[in-house]
């Protein structure tokens, strides 16, 4: 995907790419889908990508990325649409995006893959669903034994449903209600276009028309708010150490602001053991693409059973941010510790919201103590 | 292994009989197969030692606890001036002292305080933290490091809620002035104990500062802060090299173990930092889970990858050390009596010998 150098706006990008088609995404029955990855990063985030030398076009930015030791590459056109929220728009193919985007983001301090909580996902396909008359056409949907989300069958079972079909819409919602299944991948149609949304930010789009363009645009920011609040209160999780004179004396005063996830179901401690060991290894917080997004390491652990109450020091392996987490059945607390970085906070809340509690919410320490 | 050659040697020689020589070999060899054999079929050994890496944990949990709302911004109210300054106090100058030292700069108030994390005997912490007491009065310039002029040096407690009532009562028995804070780990509270006392003696068992008395009623709190403390177990101080090469390369260098060290032990000298940092390197070098690199840094020694995996690792690895290090003191400390034991023996067959022919 190469457009011509001059400068964007989004409107001007997507006309663009509208108007030159056939030249950009191929004429055969084998043409490319646009993709839309979703990411959220640090304010500065252009001084992540500094290696690859990214190009201003305007309001966008093109990044190359190589991939292949021969000269291969993927690119990217980026688009921030809100304070370190980020659209990079690309034809590349998956394994192309693993190798370049998805490889980098992994172990960068300071960038992450999108998350849709399921409330928020649930929104973009009434959206579609609502306002574009869409149909679902397929769909992956996904179960974890220790989620509280209802379910009228075996509700203590892990479960992932892929489905096709055309009465997709009606399926969806009946295995909700049934296994207590949460989608994960949605297919739809929208007349003869088609789209895919996935709950990791990821928009794909088959058929390139100005409709489907600005669809994608207004999708995103029908949830842009909960997006920007989680990245928020990610962010103002941290640690500082600030000096303080009084007379000749020279203190060092550490403050941390930490963050708490509040849940709607009571924990227990048989989950607290599974989730310190790791749910022992079980497919945990697989996204659509089947690539693990939560490893996270426990250790330290304490946990005190009947009157719940728990500790443990948490490694985010791929960030390398280290943090405390302590608690008791209704909620947990998210200290601060080294190698702070916020994307390592919305990992883990992903990683408790999958797995143990489906409604929970992240908020700042101090949002609670202020009720 | 020459050095211990040749000593036993020299000891041989100096015991001279050669059934004596006899007997000292046999009995020598008896002790050692006696202790290795007590060590690896004694399971319990193993079990004490972890037992007692789980009770640094618990103890961790009350002392987080207690400073926790000094360092979260937003639980007490900004006007009450009150700062976490540092664990261990008085621990450069060498003197075991209590767990933390709060101050309040503006008042010029200290305030020491000692986390226990169960209490089984009140009476006997109270006359422990009275000794304490004595110290830090005793040391009254080094209060003065960290506020000057002192106006006052208050005493803090700080157990689990379900032995606040104990320790309570023994405080008010006693005649010490020592002020009860408790944490309920399920509720992730912590308190002021307001004891039922005369209204004379509960003012001393209670903050000179009723704003800070106030404040301390169900603040919230956490029992995670800070990961270690300078008195904290080797495993609990060895436990971030778990993770420190996660996110980055293979290998680590002494300055990014210095930094995690000076975070989590807050205004202690750049000295101190240092001596930590290097006793944090130096143990997991001596129990093979650090080993240093031909270009000066270090790189963990572990068959796993997963921080979580390492950290039963390190445990494994720094139980066994410390067993085998136990176990070749106690075959010293056991051969040193049998030496004494036989050369006291020579000593009365030689009187005997001199004797003999005396008589005859």
């Amino acid at each position: 995907m190469k457009l011509p150098v001059k400068d964007y706006t989004l409107d001007s990008f997507l006309e663009t790419i509208a108007e030159n088609m056939d030249e950009i995404f191929g004429q055969d029955e084998q043409r490319k889908w646009l993709k839309t990855y979703l990411m959220y990063t640090d304010d500065e985030w252009l001084d992540l990508f500094q290696q690859y030398k990214p190009m201003k076009l305007g309001e966008l930015f093109h990044i190359v990325m190589p991939f292949e030791e021969d000269g291969g590459s993927a690119d990217y056109y980026v688009y921030e649409i809100a304070k370190g929220m980020l659209m990079f728009f690309t034809t590349s193919k998956r394994t192309e995006y693993t190798e370049t985007l998805k490889e980098f983001v992994r172990h960068t301090q300071g960038i992450t893959q999108m998350w849709l909580p399921p409330e928020s996902f649930e929104k973009v396909i009434n959206y579609l669903l609502s306002t574009y008359s869409a149909n679902i056409y397929s769909f992956i949907t996904k179960r974890h034994w220790s989620s509280k989300y209802p379910a009228k069958l075996r509700s203590d079972f892990t479960r992932m449903i892929h489905y096709s079909g055309d009465d997709a819409s009606y399926t969806l919602k009946e295995l909700q209600e049934l296994y207590g299944v949460l989608p994960s991948l949605v297919d739809l149609k929208i007349g003869s276009d088609k789209i895919r949304v996935t709950n990791d930010g990821l928009f794909m789009i088959r058929t390139i028309n100005r409709k489907m363009l600005r669809l994608v645009v207004e999708v995103i920011d029908r949830i842009l708010a909960e997006q920007v609040r989680l990245r928020g209160v990610s962010r103002q999780v941290e640690y500082t150490s600030k000096p303080l004179t009084v007379g000749n004396i020279q203190l060092n005063v550490s403050s941390i602001m930490s963050g708490r996830i509040s849940l709607n179901t009571k924990l227990s401690a048989h989950l607290m053991e599974k989730l310190f060991k790791g749910f022992e290894d079980e497919e945990v917080g697989r996204t659509a693409e089947g690539t693990e997004v939560s490893e996270f390491s426990f250790i330290d652990t304490s946990i005190r059973e009947g009157s719940l109450s728990f500790s443990a020091t948490v490694i985010d392996e791929d960030k390398g941010t280290i943090f405390g987490l302590s608690g008791n059945e209704n909620e947990m607390i998210l200290v601060p510790k080294h190698r702070i970085t916020f994307e390592s906070f919305i990992r883990f809340f992903r990683l408790v919201n999958e797995t143990l509690d489906d409604s929970s919410n992240l908020l700042l320490f101090s949002e609670q103590v202020a009720r | 292994m020459n050095k211990l050659q040749d000593e036993e040697g020299e000891f041989l020689k100096k015991l001279g009989l050669a059934d004596l020589q006899r007997e000292y070999k046999q009995e020598k060899d008896g002790i050692i197969s006696k202790i290795e054999r007590e060590y690896e079929t004694n399971s319990q050994l193993y079990e004490n030692k972890s037992i007692g890496i789980k009770e640094d944990k618990f103890h961790k949990e009350v002392l987080n606890a207690a400073i926790f709302p000094f360092v979260q911004r937003g639980l007490l109210p900004q006007t009450l001036d009150y700062v976490y300054v540092r664990s261990s106090p008085l621990s450069e100058r060498k003197l075991k002292n209590v767990d933390f030292l709060i101050v309040s700069p503006s008042k010029k108030i200290a305030i020491f305080g000692e986390a226990k994390q169960s209490v089984n005997d009140p009476s006997r912490i109270i006359d422990e933290m009275k000794q304490r007491i004595a110290v830090i009065n005793t040391n009254l310039d080094y209060v003065e490091k960290y506020i000057t002029p002192i106006s006052k040096i208050e005493y803090v407690l700080v157990v689990r809620s379900f032995d606040a009532n104990n320790m309570s009562k023994a405080i008010a028995r006693s005649s010490a002035n020592i002020i009860l804070w408790h944490v309920g780990l399920q509720e992730q509270k912590l308190s002021i104990f307001v004891p039922s006392t005369s209204a004379e003696r509960r003012a001393s068992l209670m903050h000179y500062d009723d704003k800070l008395n106030r404040a301390l009623s169900e603040v919230s709190t956490s029992t995670e802060l800070r990961t270690f403390f300078p008195e904290s177990h080797p495993v609990t101080k060895m436990e971030l090299l778990t993770g420190i090469d996660k996110g980055r390369d293979d290998h680590f260098t002494l300055n990014e173990v210095k930094s995690f060290v000076k975070q989590e032990l807050d205004n202690l000298s750049e000295q101190e930092i240092d001596i930590h940092t290097k006793e944090i390197i130096e143990q997991a070098i001596k129990i093979n889970f650090v080993r240093q690199t031909e270009d000066g840094n270090y790189k963990i020694q572990s068959r796993f990858k997963k921080p979580s995996s390492r950290y039963e690792e390190l445990k494994e690895k720094w139980i066994k050390y410390s067993l085998e290090i136990e176990k070749q003191e106690k075959v010293s400390s056991e051969i040193k009596l049998l030496k004494d034991k036989l050369m006291e023996k020579k000593r009365t067959i030689y009187k005997t010998l001199e004797d003999f022919p005396k008589e005859d």
